[in-house]
């Protein structure tokens, strides 16, 4: 079994990033930066209504427009739209201002159809709108056993739908060369979108770009139907076509996180020990996807009975986002543990409760270690205190917390790695930068396995030419990237010995001068490597917040964040993704809300002023403790670093104003309505 | 989206092609060029001289781009080369996020939010014109040492807003900090590295802690 060095020159250190002068000069061009020779720009026709089938659609007008040099129609009289903004023209143009004169240009007329705008609606519609699971039982039945309980709470809970937001939209540029077709797309994999491009084609060469990618978060596994239409519009016009959405089309279209509701029924006995769970559930992934969420969550319970519905509204389509499901059934899961507890007994650590219902498995002794050093850290024991803080004033303060859990095991990875005769090594990977800091990742491994330094290094990735990688998503990357590199790198090496007959005492520079004119190089798969890259990991999350209880504002004074990832890479870029994850926990317990119009089911806030998210004065004090577990092998941090927050802060703010906020965002007028026994 | 609703970036492209350009236009804009009015009557485009990081730029763009599209999108009209100032980064372009932030005459200005041809005749400063004699700006050296950047797309934005702020107070207290710094968003959540990179850039503060992440 493959095991990583234990001493470590360059591992689990702090690496600056290998590509961050390029990111702070503006010199990293990414998809939206592309300019080429006689570049078109493409934009799209989309369905202005909720509901609807195209009575008629004129493009003459677009067509004869100056300017104009390619119109496609994608979908025709008596076609069905499903939701606002669905796609329904694209047209490409020598400037964008002309080619959104264009789409304004185009004579569409519309046969409105009934819409479904909201859970609410959908539920009392039913029918196809609500479409119930299978029940899932396990155990003694729950009413049973709900009896024997010494303490049963029934409650509430939820959360919005969110969008991914990421900054720079979805989009690629297509630039077609007789049958072959180049793409510099703006996405987290780039040989799905490789070969999505191609099926749609007929199989012609085809190469994706992705050296820079401005966020993806789950949204961008594919050429999505806006990424066809720019090499469709670009083969049309025999010319190459950018076609970047704009922010508006960016969050009605491109994904989102389903919504999460449920009603909970939970039992435990003296001790504390779950005894029965009973949960309705529902929420929806817009128009076609489900809305799933693992529950219960983490804790141990025997006897369990949970049904779940899947709403279907007239709205864009959910697409998997950071840790699908996670964050709902850990804010929904742990909302109740807290609950339950305070019911049992209103004195009782919530920490101390939750420990006694962990199951027996490998990460029990993780979280228990975790939930120490957090408690610690945030000051558990001279602070907590039994809900409802008393005391003057409008403002309350409190603590709560939340675990987490992920897998985040290697996904599918080759790289190769390739050393000159002056001593240069180029080690190249198909895989994906998404912000994650996984271009310095394969320099750090190659370093640290060739025995060089991470600037000796040139990691190559981002190419569909380069060897072939999984997308990055479910915190996958970096297991197999690190573990395909690693085997690329003793290969190369071992060939470089056995070639030039030197070892380690041998300056790198002459060893490799030995080459003679042949460079040597070798690829590796991660599945020669079992044993450098491991799956599942814990996490537990503290906040600590004031709420005004005259104002319903909640303030954020501190986040202790103790995750684990088995070993770290490289810790600066690892601590980073726990940053970010936090901040991302904060912004859905308190602001990210797709407010949907309930009259005319248009989304109205597909913006970054309503829709909103947290700026530098919104910030909290972020204390951030990573646990590095060397001998447990490299395992994904993306996911797992914000679970739980917004879990954590809806329990520091139940524990503030002694009662439960049970929705998120918790806005303002949510924990007033709380207060008032309204919710 | 479809609709016809009229939009200042309408009324004055079609106004300016309808009654020839001095009708709208200002004189600061317009003084005494008449090539300008008659150019506009061809191809509804006007000659817009922009001095971007020190270097002029002639371009022949209509009234209704914006600054932020002259500099990523737009040509030289001259050498018929691109401006490819492409680090200055859309993201809302609707004022919103500060990703597009540029220094316009020594003040930071959203690109996205103003014409091209109001920027005519003053001195453009991009993330591309931080840099002195090939050495990349303090402020970007400790955005890579402190790590206040991962996917990168709103740090040149960042980048600008915190050059600016250290411009006009070296030594900045973190709550200054994070005032100045409100206009700038990140998905990502890199704002302890950014808070942590501006205080390393900082002159020295007498007291409190400096350049710790996370604070």
């Amino acid at each position: 079994m493959a095991q990583w060095p234990k001493e470590r020159k360059v591992l689990g250190k702090k690496t600056t990033r290998v590509d961050g002068l390029a990111k702070v000069s503006g010199a990293a061009k990414y998809s939206y930066d592309i300019n080429l020779p006689g570049l078109l720009y493409g934009r799209i026709l989309r369905s202005p209504i909720a509901h609807g089938t195209i009575a008629s659609i004129d493009v003459k007008p677009a067509e004869s427009m100056p300017g104009v040099k390619a119109v496609i129609v994608h979908k025709g009289a008596g076609e069905e739209l499903h939701y606002a903004g669905d796609e329904i023209a694209a047209v490409a143009a020598t400037s964008e201002e002309i080619a959104e004169d264009a789409i304004r240009a185009i004579r569409l007329k519309m046969d409105p159809l009934p819409h479904i705008a909201t859970e609410t609606q959908a539920l009392a519609a039913g029918g196809k709108a609500a479409r119930q699971g299978k029940l899932d039982e396990r155990g003694e039945d729950v009413n049973e056993s709900m009896k024997g309980a010494a303490a049963v709470h029934e409650g509430s809970y939820g959360c919005e739908v969110q969008t991914h937001c990421s900054l720079e939209t979805h989009g690629l540029v297509a630039k077609w060369e007789g049958e072959s077709l180049t793409a510099w797309a703006s996405t987290q994999a780039v040989h799905a979108t490789k070969q999505g491009l191609s099926e749609h084609f007929g199989e012609p060469q085809v190469t994706v770009n992705t050296k820079y990618m401005g966020g993806g978060f789950g949204s961008k596994f594919g050429p999505d139907v806006q990424g066809i239409l720019a090499a469709e519009l670009a083969k049309k016009a025999k010319a190459p076509v950018k076609l970047m959405l704009n922010r508006a089309e960016e969050h009605m279209v491109a994904g989102n996180r389903p919504s999460g509701f449920a009603k909970v029924k939970a039992g435990c006995d003296k001790e504390g020990k779950l005894v029965a769970f009973d949960a309705e559930t529902w929420g929806t992934g817009g128009h076609s996807r489900g809305a799933g969420f693992p529950l219960p969550y983490i804790y141990k319970v025997d006897n369990r009975r949970r049904q779940h519905t899947d709403l279907f509204v007239n709205a864009g389509d959910a697409r998997a986002m950071r840790a699908p499901g996670h964050p709902q059934g850990c804010l929904i899961m742990e909302s109740l543990m807290d609950d339950l507890c305070h019911k049992l007994d209103p004195k009782m650590d919530p920490v101390e409760f939750r420990i006694r219902n962990l199951p027996s498995n490998n990460l029990r002794e993780i979280w228990v270690r975790e939930l120490e050093i957090g408690k610690e850290h945030i000051g558990w024991k001279d602070r907590w205190h039994p809900r409802g803080e008393e005391g003057p004033g409008p403002w309350k303060r409190g603590l709560g917390v939340a675990l987490g859990t992920w897998g985040g095991g290697p996904g599918d990875s080759q790289s190769s790695c390739t050393i000159y005769p002056d001593g240069k090594v180029e080690v190249r990977c198909g895989t994906q930068d998404i912000g994650t800091g996984t271009t310095t990742v394969v320099a750090v491994v190659a370093a640290e396995t060739l025995g060089l330094e991470v600037k000796d290094i040139t990691p190559l990735i981002g190419s569909s030419e380069y060897p072939p990688s999984g997308g990055s998503g479910g915190s996958t990357t970096i297991g197999g990237v690190s573990s395909s590199v690693a085997v690329a790198c003793q290969k190369a090496l071992a060939m470089l010995r056995e070639k030039t007959g030197t070892n380690e005492t041998t300056p790198w520079k002459q060893a490799c001068a030995k080459l003679g004119q042949t460079p040597i190089s070798a690829t590796g798969d991660k599945s020669e490597a079992k044993g450098l890259a491991t799956a599942g990991v814990g996490g537990c999350h503290f906040a600590d917040v004031s709420v005004d209880v005259e104002t319903g504002r909640v303030r954020l004074h501190k986040i202790v964040a103790v995750n684990d990832c088995g070993s770290i890479v490289n810790r600066l870029t690892c601590e980073s993704q726990v940053y970010g994850g936090v901040i991302m926990g904060l912004n859905y317990a308190l602001y990210e809300w797709r407010r949907m119009d309930p009259k005319t089911g248009i989304p109205v806030n597909n913006d970054m002023e309503f829709y909103q998210l947290a700026g530098a004065g919104d910030i909290p004090e972020i204390d951030v403790q990573l646990l590095d577990y060397p001998e447990r092998g490299v395992i994904g941090i993306g996911e797992p670093a914000t679970i739980p927050t917004a879990a954590a802060i809806g329990n520091a703010v139940a524990n503030a104003i002694g009662v439960r906020v049970p929705f998120t965002p918790l806005t303002p007028k949510r924990v007033l309505e709380a207060l008032e026994g309204r919710s | 989206m479809g609709g016809k609703d009229l939009s200042r970036r309408h009324f004055l492209k079609g106004a300016a092609l309808a009654t020839g350009a001095a009708a709208v236009a200002s004189d600061a804009l317009f003084a005494k060029d008449a090539r300008a009015a008659q150019a506009l009557a061809d191809d509804g485009k006007l000659p817009v001289t922009l001095r971007v990081n020190g270097k002029e730029h002639n371009l022949r763009i209509e009234a209704r781009v914006t600054l932020l599209n002259a500099l990523r999108d737009k040509l030289d009209a001259k050498t018929h080369d691109f401006l490819d100032l492409t680090g200055t980064k859309k993201v809302c372009d609707r004022g919103s996020c500060g990703a597009c932030t540029v220094m316009l005459d020594g003040k930071t200005v959203l690109s996205c939010s103003m014409l091209a041809i109001e920027a005519q005749g003053k001195n453009i400063v991009t993330v591309e014109g931080l840099a002195s004699n090939g050495k990349p700006h303090p402020v970007q050296e400790a955005f890579v040492a402190c790590d206040g950047l991962m996917c990168g797309f709103c740090t040149p934005g960042f980048v600008m807003s915190s050059c600016h702020l250290l411009q006009k107070n070296p030594s900045p207290s973190r709550e200054q900090i994070r005032e100045s710094l409100n206009g700038n968003l990140c998905r990502c959540g890199t704002y302890a590295g950014v808070f942590a990179a501006v205080e390393k850039a900082s002159a020295p503060r007498s007291g409190g802690s400096r350049g710790e992440k996370g604070k």
